[in-house]
């Protein structure tokens, strides 16, 4: 419970940060959206229209009241559209993304980290200790266009070919195709999401490796690993019943921090891939120096950072009972 | 045999460092060419003896722009690294050493700093700054102030009740004395560790700005923008985009490697099995 309660403070630095950012910038917000060359008078309109002439505080208070209780960010000054509308039509296209990233790094992740802990020191582990070091190494957005060199006859860019038309229902692109059972939409969206989704899971995946392989090594030079050894168990059940769930918590907690880094890689990804989702419109937003695009893509993004970190901490309490114990 | 393994990843560190230092020195003496001059006739030229890493789009020599592109890293490294040392490391020994209210308030403040994802934190700031090279720099610099404010506080948190620090108040030095003359020393090695690992981390983030675009001009030879600027050849013509693609990860790597190293061997809990 505390936990959940240490959640607002955090978001509401967090506006407070991204709210004052945008008055960091040198001669205001106004100033920089239109740049140096802005008429007197042209500036003057802007910065009456955007409430930019009111109090600080009153802003700022304006900012949160909107921000928080209507989940309002203001209207996009280049699209003139309401940015929750535009952030709205993005995020699942991030949402896809990022989940097929992280099924993908948490399943090989956890897969591989697992077999590497089998046998300490021996060829398999150091290979995979090796790899996940460089897998750390390599710049999220070299790597997407390594990919791209290596898998030639895979789409460069975009999420669906333009030709295929799906109805949206739940802005994710491949339920939607399967729900209107278009099967060579699903099949052609699949195509696209692939790489984008290699590209962001190659870091997470080597990290969740590591940990896994960690604390993987820890737990089965534990007694009752040897005790179940010693009755005579299947060597597979042994490591899978026995001693991966005695593992789980630490590994959650690194797959929900991970998750962050998925939203952050997400800007660069999509970026890469072109991938209409909400990390290609803040950059967009910052190019443009668009501020309530920006503010309402960044709270958006570290909302749901800090949200699924709770919902791992969460899963964490579910499963080790002794930490329940610890948390009250 | 770990410790073998061990060694052998710290050298092929230091060499991969050592590496990108040479460059940065040597990036005048030993370029071919003018790393901006550009040839109409010698558009993507695949590597050869007379450019040993290709052109690029147009045409200009992709080992000289690599071998410069080591230089504005360097710089990157060294203003991105010295602005957060600067800042964190004080905020660190104040809290670590004080303690109370203040200190309570300024934990508070990294924890809402942490929840940022890096990157997005530095678009934030540049988002206020606009873009340019040198405010990468800065962005960079600052994200990464509360990882080492708290690294630092954490270091304090252990020696400041040992007896030697009494020991120095007790011999009336004012606080001041006591944090840069007793503690700091005493706490010095994990900061290395943490600025070596944040210079291999500087120089990613930095490129990552720089491949979004927010580096300033296109024709900067920094890694991340000469990435940026010709990804649409990378199918037809790969060498544009490996040369300085494996420029970032290399350095990348070594910094890594060499800062592990560091930290096993300036840690006295592992020193001895080293």
């Amino acid at each position: 419970m505390g936990r959940i309660l240490l959640i607002l403070p955090t978001l509401w630095g967090a506006a407070t940060l991204v709210f004052f950012a945008a008055h960091l910038a040198p001669g205001g917000p106004a100033r920089s959206l239109l740049g140096e060359k802005a008429t007197p008078e042209k500036l003057q309109e802007v910065v009456h229209s955007q409430g930019w002439d009111d109090p600080l505080l009153v802003q700022y208070g304006r900012f949160l009241w909107n921000t928080f209780l209507h989940f309002e960010f203001g209207k996009s000054y280049f699209s003139q559209r309401e940015v929750s509308e535009e952030l709205a039509r993005c995020f699942p296209a991030t949402v896809e993304l990022a989940t097929a990233a992280l099924l993908t790094a948490a399943v090989l992740g956890v897969g591989l980290g697992t077999l590497a802990s089998l046998k300490p020191g021996h060829v398999g582990d150091m290979t995979c200790t090796s790899v996940s070091t460089l897998g750390v190494s390599v710049p999220v957005f070299f790597l997407g266009l390594l990919l791209l060199l290596a898998f030639r006859n895979l789409p460069m860019g975009d999420r669906h070919d333009l030709a295929l038309e799906v109805e949206s229902i739940t802005g994710l692109r491949i339920p939607d195709a399967a729900l209107a059972g278009d099967w060579e939409a699903v099949r052609d969206a699949a195509r696209h999401l692939l790489l984008p989704a290699l590209t962001l899971a190659t870091v997470p995946l080597a990290v969740i490796a590591r940990m896994t392989r960690s604390t993987m090594v820890e737990v089965l030079q534990s007694d009752y690993i040897r005790t179940a050894r010693a009755k005579g168990l299947h060597p597979a059940r042994v490591v899978l019943v026995h001693a991966l769930p005695n593992a789980a918590v630490p590994i959650i907690t690194v797959v929900g921090l991970q998750f962050g880094y998925l939203l952050a890689g997400a800007v660069l990804t999509e970026s890469i891939f072109n991938w209409p989702g909400l990390g290609r419109y803040l950059t967009e937003a910052v190019h443009n120096r668009d501020f309530h695009a920006v503010q309402g893509a960044t709270l958006l993004t570290v909302s749901v950072f800090l949200l699924v970190n709770l919902a791992a901490d969460i899963a964490c309490l579910w499963l080790d009972p002794r930490l329940r114990k610890e948390f009250r | 045999m770990r410790r073998m393994q061990h060694h052998f990843s710290g050298g092929v560190g230091l060499a991969l460092v050592t590496g990108f230092f040479l460059s940065v020195l040597l990036a005048g003496a030993m370029s071919p060419q003018d790393p901006y001059r550009q040839e109409m006739e010698e558009q993507l030229l695949p590597p050869s003896w007379e450019h040993l890493l290709g052109t690029d789009d147009l045409g200009r020599d992709l080992l000289s722009r690599v071998l410069h592109g080591a230089r504005i890293s360097c710089l990157i490294a060294l203003v991105s690294v010295n602005t957060a040392l600067i800042l964190g490391v004080p905020w660190g020994l104040a809290c670590g050493y004080f303690g109370g209210r203040i200190d309570l308030l300024a934990m508070r403040l990294i924890d809402v700093l942490l929840a940022f994802p890096s990157i997005l934190l530095a678009i934030l700031i540049m988002a206020a700054l606009g873009p340019s090279l040198s405010n990468v720099m800065v962005a960079v610099g600052l994200v990464h102030v509360p990882l080492y404010a708290r690294q630092v506080r954490a270091s304090v948190l252990v020696v400041r009740d040992l007896d030697f620090v009494a020991a120095s108040r007790a011999a009336g030095a004012t606080p001041v004395r006591v944090l840069a003359r007793t503690i700091l020393p005493n706490v010095l090695s994990p900061i290395i560790v943490l600025a070596t690992l944040g210079t291999g981390t500087a120089i990613l983030e930095a490129a990552g700005l720089s491949f979004l675009g927010l580096g300033g001009e296109p024709d900067i030879p920094e890694w991340g923008n000469m990435l940026t600027t010709t990804r649409q050849y990378v199918r037809t013509h790969p060498w544009v985009s490996l040369a300085p693609g494996f420029a970032i990860t290399l350095t990348v790597l070594g910094f890594n490697l060499l800062g592990d190293h560091l930290r096993d061997a300036l840690d006295p809990r592992t020193r001895g099995r080293l």
